[in-house]
């Protein structure tokens, strides 16, 4: 019979590749480039292992859960970095799983990443007239500028424009972003 | 949400695409993009055209940068 341990390493293993392109989404969310991307990945491997300690936890771990330890362990990354760059004696607070959950900073990038995710995923589903000029709209076009490229007229393209956010809003709302969602 | 948060958020998402992935075989060829400029092919044609270029960080860049050539004038 197998010890506990020995199911660490495979599980591990699972749960990296399946979070690995995530993980990196995140760091480079974050500013994270190069070999430091990777050293994210290896960051949350260690994490997982040392607050999971089993692989049958492991391998139930929320994709929620995940994504808090990457943003955490981004952000750690980020700080060490500026730390060595500016006063290394500076050094003072240690990366580590008790700030799991605890950064408000990270919370915050949670839920701004969050958020693009939602919003490229809303405009992805809107009607296909409509989304190609919320698209143009979100990308700095303006009204008249999408009406010349479309060689619509300029009430077609207000209504469609105007109806393309609406329903924009409207989807936005359903998955739970409000008016009011970070400011 | 107001719209200039829309925008931040769409404008940040597609930075993060360009920084995850150069992948870029399904993108239009040039040729495609300058016939959108000149509103020539069928409005179907030109929508799904235009919605990936704005979805597609790499695209919007050069469509942007084509339009701009293509509306230029020269100096008198």
């Amino acid at each position: 019979m197998s010890r506990p341990s020995d199911k660490i390493s495979p599980a591990l293993e699972t749960m990296v590749a399946k979070f690995a392109e995530r993980v990196r989404y995140i760091g480079v969310q974050h500013g994270l480039a190069g070999s430091d991307v990777e050293d994210l990945v290896q960051e949350v491997r260690l994490r997982l292992w040392k607050a999971l300690e089993s692989g049958e936890k492991i391998l139930a771990a929320p994709a929620s859960y995940i994504h808090r330890t990457a943003v955490s362990a981004a952000l750690d990354l980020l700080r060490r970095r500026r730390a060595r760059r500016e006063t290394p004696a500076r050094l003072s607070r240690p990366s580590g799983l008790a700030l799991l959950g605890e950064s408000a900073s990270a919370d915050r990038l949670l839920e701004e990443l969050e958020l693009q995710e939602q919003v490229g995923r809303a405009v992805d589903s809107l009607i296909p007239a409509r989304r190609s000029v919320v698209r143009m709209y979100l990308t700095g076009y303006t009204r008249e500028e999408i009406a010349d490229l479309l060689g619509w007229s300029e009430p077609k393209t207000r209504n469609l424009l105007y109806r393309g956010l609406a329903d924009l809003r409207e989807k936005l709302t359903a998955m739970g972003i409000g008016p009011e969602a970070l400011g | 949400m107001s719209d200039e948060r829309l925008r931040l958020s769409y404008d940040r998402l597609l930075g993060v695409r360009a920084a995850m992935s150069s992948n870029r075989e399904g993108c239009p060829d040039v040729e495609a993009m300058i016939t959108l400029i000149r509103r020539e092919g069928s409005e179907d044609a030109r929508l799904d055209l235009l919605d990936h270029i704005m979805a597609c960080p790499f695209c919007q860049a050069e469509f942007a940068l084509l339009k701009t050539a293509g509306t230029a004038q020269p100096p008198e």
